[in-house]
């Protein structure tokens, strides 16, 4: 099911619903355990074999973990080989042979292996990388393995969060669903202003922008200033679409009595990579960091050592983006970025640093930077790739200035709502009453208002469904 | 507003006011400006398109999207069949969109074309709903008051003018002009020219449509060509497809169309248009229907007596993706391909003569099935041998005069149509005596040279039987043939073939032993022996039809031959169907070269036509000699020669004081420079003079010639030439009856020449006259074919000559010629 879609606004009333009014914690768990079965089985039921197959070989590595302390670490391998042998085998099973026949035609070989074509379920990157923290937790002894099926089952399939995140921690996550919920006034409201704000962004901003972005990305030779004004939309596309889908996850879970990681921080408004890092997917990189970087040694290992860490992270990170390469090129410019960073911070003048120009001139270098990387990411061949660069990125004929223009005329545009709400965001929490619950009920019906009329009838999954 | 989790004051009754009313303005306003009435506006494309049908006065009228704009070229249909001919198309239009352009824009205004016809696709023909809020706005647009067809067909019981229709058409509207004030707005603030938004969109939508082709304002096509980021949509396009389907079955737009074209008078065929290899073969296309889709929609088109022309194979039409101007759309040359096929249908169908039935959907839904009549004489009644009396399942069995048949059978790797039973119980054949365990009593038989091994099922079977396989049809291996045994008839029986139209088939099949008792075809009570060639027996032979059912009948006397039939195509009009087999193509065609041979070598007895031209020499960079012939350009190094793999054949030559120079390739001349050379390239001769001196200062007198000697990787024929080459009788005998065709590969090279009438090829044989005709002028592939009437005689020589007329300056280059009989085809003569 899609959150854009009126299937899940019937559906998540319902829910609401019953939901508050059952009042007891096992009925309301029960609740969840089954409507997120069905949010998550809605197109194709065989998916939740995945999920819940997943999700019992942790519960039973778990329980194996308390009662034969001697055979945690085994344990934990047979559930990383259960998550990572899902995953390898429904995401990157088929680019792996792609690459296989590719290598042998490269050597004049010809080879019988074939794709099978997988269908990607989707989200499973993101639920087992959710039930892997949980073992991995219980095995570090930060977690004592739940005993309660539905407990456990409601964390690792919560519908709000299932298919695109936030990645949440066993840690964090799992004690709210063990926890008796209240309803409160204050929150449910402030969850609804979140999901309809969510919503908005996801169509007024994402879904507007994104025909214009595809529509030069499909061209045979995009000129230099029209595909670099093109992937700064994507990147306004990209943030709109992924915050959105966050913020809607968010506030449906907050208005359930759940409160889930924040996973955005204005990630344009990053300094550096670390910044950008710190800001972009914060649920997803963190756990890179706290499961992959640090256990490779982190910044601890020297320079050789940090760089280990760093590419070994990015570039598996990149990877968890999809079966291409392009992501894993993507990995690797980030960790690259990274690694330059650090080489190049110590030299940058304190007088610069500290100037009043200091800090905007650092956004603007940290965004120019990103908006390469997401071309590495939008971009999925090779030669196009480096056809982009290789152009002057100045050069057009004056049809395609036009349509430069027209495509920057755009991102600012539908820059417009993610600028305002970033003053919003600061003024309001100032706001008293009387005056603070009807701006947030008209901005509701602003919302409802701009997503009705921006809302496209086709392609508007979200962009990290696929992931 | 995303994070509003501070506490507050108290809410009072005031805030409660004005958090209900704060919404209420809001969506009050946005309703309002959604859902009020408007006045009805006169919208300028269409009042012009019903001006440009009503000026035309159309006789055949075409309706469409821009897939018909991109795709008939109206201009060409008017000239070539000589009535008026309008071409009515809206971009993104919709199927029910072209209902209501046809209602509305032509049948309102009194205006009766003899003809409609729909060129789009097979699956937007099926549709019924527009695809998205833009093609909904549009359709409504050309919406009259009254639209029952529309209102049920494409917006289901809801009315049409629904507050929430009305919302949602208004609100696709309002987003439109929003990000069209965008676009002009930045042209505006960015461009000198453009002094107001409106200025600004004026400026910007011309040059969108040239970069991005005429995508800019279709939604739909955006649609079907963005690879999303995205791509987990294929739960919704299997949905789609589902509702496409259920469109189909339910709810299409056929009978609506045929209604209203009927009330009209007039005739309506669908034209079924090509997209691109990528789109037909793209699973999640929209353009390409599912063959049950397809057969449904053939089904239904017959039933209503719907035409349909499909001008969409793009191998036939030779189409390449340089024909398109994107995925769905022509480009020009496609055009001109795609118009002049539908053309050629046009004119062979009569379609303007209403006596004359509509060309209908052929081939998808044409089912066959085989039966079998008769008895199998002559099978042995089989008693066992047990040989070992330790192996009790062990046991040999003669089969008498079959035994032979099952033999070569096996041997063949045919299917056998033969069965095998054990009390009852079916015997598994194996194709491999050895691996057959005596011991373990497993059911098995192997058919051997002299009978039956046997590893019975069980001990002390009584009784072992064959019997012939009940349905003709054998599998076995993923080989499936049709056995015709003697003493039987097998009967070939179709359903669903159109009326009217004259279906035939091929066949083939291979003979087991060496029985030459002629199978027979049987059709309306004639019969007709089959033809055979060593082991292959085939025929080609019209059906015998009823309505849409045609059948033909095989049979195979007591005495003749076991026949595998392996290879069966099916013929309707133009189109083929493969009902059994992978095909045969080339299995029944003999043919020679009528080059090659030594007894009668090609020849020719004039001197070559001279050359009166006479360039300046210079040098070039690297001091070889050069001469410019423009002049000769069209004769001088030819991309047709190119195109022949025969680059050096250029019949120029290159005399040094009447001394003819070595022609070479001018890689040649410059890697491996020798004197008394040349070459020939970009209109140009370059050359090292004999003595490997300056040609420029050389006293030497340089000319330009042409070869005498005709042969140069292939033949060249001069004005005035008569070419003679052929056959003697030696290997003429390769015939089994006689050759009918002759087929030859020649350009002519004369760019002014379109029609050489009096270069004339006839082939002799003997006296008899096989074949006397002109050459036509050829710059394409080159190759051409001829049908060779009676009087061939393998007795005596073939001769084939070509004389090329002193007096219409037609050179010609002839790189092959070769003599050919297709069995199937002389069959086929015989017969149709």
């Amino acid at each position: 099911m899609n959150f854009i879609q009126n299937e899940f606004v019937y559906f998540f009333i319902i829910v609401l619903v019953v939901y508050w009014t059952l009042r007891n914690r096992r009925y309301q768990n029960l609740l969840l355990m089954v409507c997120s079965g069905i949010f998550y089985g809605w197109v194709h039921p065989w998916f939740l074999l995945l999920l819940y197959g997943s999700a019992l070989t942790d519960y039973f590595v778990g329980l194996g973990m308390e009662k034969y302390p001697q055979r945690r670490k085994a344990l934990l391998i047979v559930s990383l080989c259960v998550n990572l042998g899902m995953l390898g085998t429904f995401k990157y099973f088929d680019f792996f042979i792609e690459n296989v026949i590719a290598a042998f035609g490269a050597m004049g070989m010809e080879t019988s292996l074939h794709t099978l074509g997988i269908f990607l379920p989707v989200g499973i990157s993101f639920y087992t990388f959710q039930t892997m923290s949980y073992t991995i937790e219980v095995y570090r002894g930060r977690l004592q393995p739940r005993q309660n099926f539905s407990d456990y089952i409601v964390f690792v399939s919560f519908f709000p969060q299932l298919v695109a995140g936030p990645v949440e921690r066993a840690t964090h996550l799992l004690p709210q669903v063990e926890k008796e919920r209240v309803w409160n006034r204050q929150r449910f409201v402030s969850g609804l202003t979140l999901a309809l704000w969510g919503g908005a962004k996801k169509v007024m901003v994402a879904d507007t922008i994104a025909p214009y972005v595809d529509k030069i990305y499909l061209l045979d030779e995009p000129s230099g200033p029209m595909i670099w004004a093109a992937t700064i939309g994507f990147s306004i596309q990209i943030l709109a679409d992924f915050s959105g889908y966050t913020d809607i996850a968010r506030g449906t879970a907050r208005m359930l009595g759940f409160e889930l990681m924040e996973n955005f921080k204005h990630p344009y408004l990053a300094v550096n990579p670390s910044d950008f890092w710190r800001r972009w997917h914060v649920s997803f990189s963190t756990w890179i960091r706290d499961y992959l970087y640090i256990p490779l040694g982190g910044s601890r290992g020297g320079f050789w050592g940090t760089i280990r860490a760093t590419f070994g992270a990015m570039l598996l990170s990149g990877l968890w983006h999809g079966a291409s390469w392009n992501f894993v090129l993507w990995g690797a410019y980030h960790a690259a970025l990274s690694t330059g960073y650090r080489q190049v911070a110590p030299r940058i003048p304190k007088k610069i640093k500290e100037s009043p120009v200091g800090w905007p001139l650092a956004v603007v270098i940290m965004y120019m930077f990103s908006v390469i990387g997401w071309m590495i990411f939008r971009e999925t061949n090779f030669s196009r790739l480096i056809g982009y660069w290789s152009q002057n990125p100045f050069h057009a004929t004056p049809d395609q200035w036009v349509a430069t223009t027209v495509m920057l005329g755009m991102c600012l545009f539908a820059s417009i709502p993610l600028v305002l709400a970033l003053f919003v965001q600061r003024w309001f929490p100032n706001v008293r009453q009387p005056w603070r619950l009807p701006i947030q009920t008209t901005g509701w019906a602003l919302c409802i208002v701009l997503m009705f009329l921006f809302v496209r009838m086709h392609l508007n999954d979200f962009i990290y469904f696929q992931f | 507003m995303s994070s509003p989790n501070q506490p507050s004051a108290s809410v009072n009754g005031a805030s409660i006011l004005m958090a209900l009313l704060g919404p209420l303005l809001v969506l009050g306003v946005f309703a309002f400006l959604l859902v009020a009435p408007t006045k009805r506006t006169e919208i300028a494309e269409l009042q012009a398109m019903e001006e440009a049908v009503r000026t035309s006065e159309p006789t055949i009228l075409f309706v469409g999207s821009s897939l018909l704009g991109r795709g008939i070229d109206g201009e060409m249909v008017e000239e070539q069949l000589g009535v008026p001919v309008h071409v009515m198309w809206r971009a993104n239009a919709s199927t029910p969109e072209w209902y209501a352009m046809l209602k509305n824009r032509v049948y309102q205004q009194g205006l009766k074309p003899d003809l409609v016809l729909i060129p789009s696709t097979l699956k937007r023909m099926m549709l019924t709903k527009p695809r998205g809020d833009r093609q909904t706005m549009r359709l409504k647009e050309q919406l009259g008051e009254y639209e029952p067809v529309i209102q049920r067909k494409v917006f289901g019981q809801e009315r049409d003018d629904t507050t929430l229709g009305r919302m949602r058409f208004r609100r696709t509207k309002l987003k439109d002009q929003i990000l069209n004030q965008i676009k002009g707005l930045s042209i505006m603030l960015t461009s000198a020219s453009a002094k107001s938004i409106s200025e600004g969109i004026d400026e910007a939508d011309p040059a969108l449509e040239r970069v991005f082709g005429g995508e800019n304002a279709r939604d739909f096509d955006l649609d079907a060509r963005v690879i999303p980021v995205v791509d987990t949509r294929m739960a919704d396009d299997q949905k789609d497809g589902a509702k496409d389907q259920e469109d189909v079955a339910e709810s299409d737009l056929l009978a609506d169309f045929a209604a209203l074209v009927e009330e009209n008078g007039a005739r309506l065929v669908f034209v079924n248009l090509p997209v691109t290899k990528g789109l037909q073969t793209n699973r999640v296309s929209r353009e390409m229907p599912s063959r049950s889709e397809q057969q449904r929609a053939f089904r239904k088109m017959k039933e209503l007596g719907l035409g349909y022309i499909d001008v969409s194979d793009l191998d036939r039409l030779g189409l390449k993706k340089s024909d398109f101007r994107d995925a769905t759309h022509l480009g020009v040359s496609g055009q001109k391909v795609v118009t002049r096929a539908l053309i050629d249908i046009l004119k062979t169908a009569d379609i303007l003569r209403t006596e004359k039935p509509l060309p209908l959907p052929q081939g998808v839904d044409i089912t066959e099935t085989w039966s079998r009549s008769g008895v199998l004489q002559g099978l042995p009644k089989l008693k066992l041998r047990y040989p070992e009396a330790e192996q009790p399942c062990r046991a040999q069995a003669a089969l008498g005069p079959v035994s032979q048949k099952t033999y070569a059978i096996r041997r063949s790797g045919l299917p056998n149509p033969l069965y095998i039973y054990a009390d009852g119980q079916p015997i598994t054949v194996t194709s491999n005596a050895k691996t057959i365990d005596f011991s373990a009593c497993e059911g098995t038989a192997y058919f051997g040279r002299r009978g039956l091994l046997l590893s019975l099922p069980t001990a002390g079977v009584e009784s072992v039987s064959l019997a012939l396989n009940p349905s003709p049809e054998v599998e076995a291996d993923g080989e499936k043939v049709v056995w015709l045994v003697p003493g039987t008839t097998v009967t070939l029986r179709f359903r669903g073939i159109a009326q009217g139209s004259k279906p035939y088939i091929k066949l083939v099949g291979t003979a087991v032993g060496d029985s030459q008792a002629p199978a027979v075809v049987q059709r309306d009570s004639q019969v007709r022996p089959m033809e055979n060639k060593e082991s292959l027996w085939y025929t080609q032979s019209d059906l015998d039809c009823r309505g849409d059912d045609c059948q033909i009948s095989f049979s195979s006397p007591k005495d003749g031959p076991w026949i595998a039939i392996q290879n069966v195509d099916l013929h309707v009009d133009k189109t083929q169907k493969r009902i059994l087999g992978t095909g045969f193509e080339g299995a029944f065609q003999t043919s020679i070269n009528l080059l090659g041979d030594k007894d009668l070598p090609p020849h020719t007895s004039n001197p070559p036509p001279t050359i009166s031209l006479k360039p300046a020499i210079s040098l070039d960079k690297r001091g070889f000699g050069v001469m410019e012939i423009p002049e000769l350009e069209w004769l001088s190094n030819h991309k047709i020669l190119r195109r022949t793999h025969a680059k050096h054949a250029t019949p120029l030559l290159l005399l040094e004081d009447g001394q003819p120079m070595e022609l070479q390739s001018c890689r040649d001349l410059r890697k491996k420079t020798r004197p008394g050379i040349f070459c020939e390239r970009d209109k140009k001769l370059h050359f090292v003079s004999s003595d490997d001196r300056d040609p420029t200062a050389d006293p030497s007198r340089y000319r330009i010639a042409l070869r005498a000697d005709r042969r140069n990787r292939g033949w060249w024929i001069y004005p005035g030439d008569t070419l003679t080459f052929g056959r003697s009788p030696k290997r003429l005998g390769v015939f089994q009856r006689a050759p009918d065709s002759i087929q030859l590969r020649i350009w002519s090279f004369r760019p002014d020449v379109e029609k050489t009438e009096s270069t004339t090829l006839q082939v002799r044989s003997g006296e008899n006259i096989l074949l006397d005709t002109m050459l036509d002028a050829n710059s394409g592939d080159g190759v051409q074919r001829w049908t060779l009437s009676e009087g061939f005689s393998s007795e005596v020589d073939l001769v084939v000559t070509i004389a090329s007329s002193p007096e219409q300056q037609g050179y010609y280059f002839l790189q092959s010629a070769e003599l050919a009989e297709n069995l199937l085809a002389n069959d086929g003569k015989d017969e149709r």
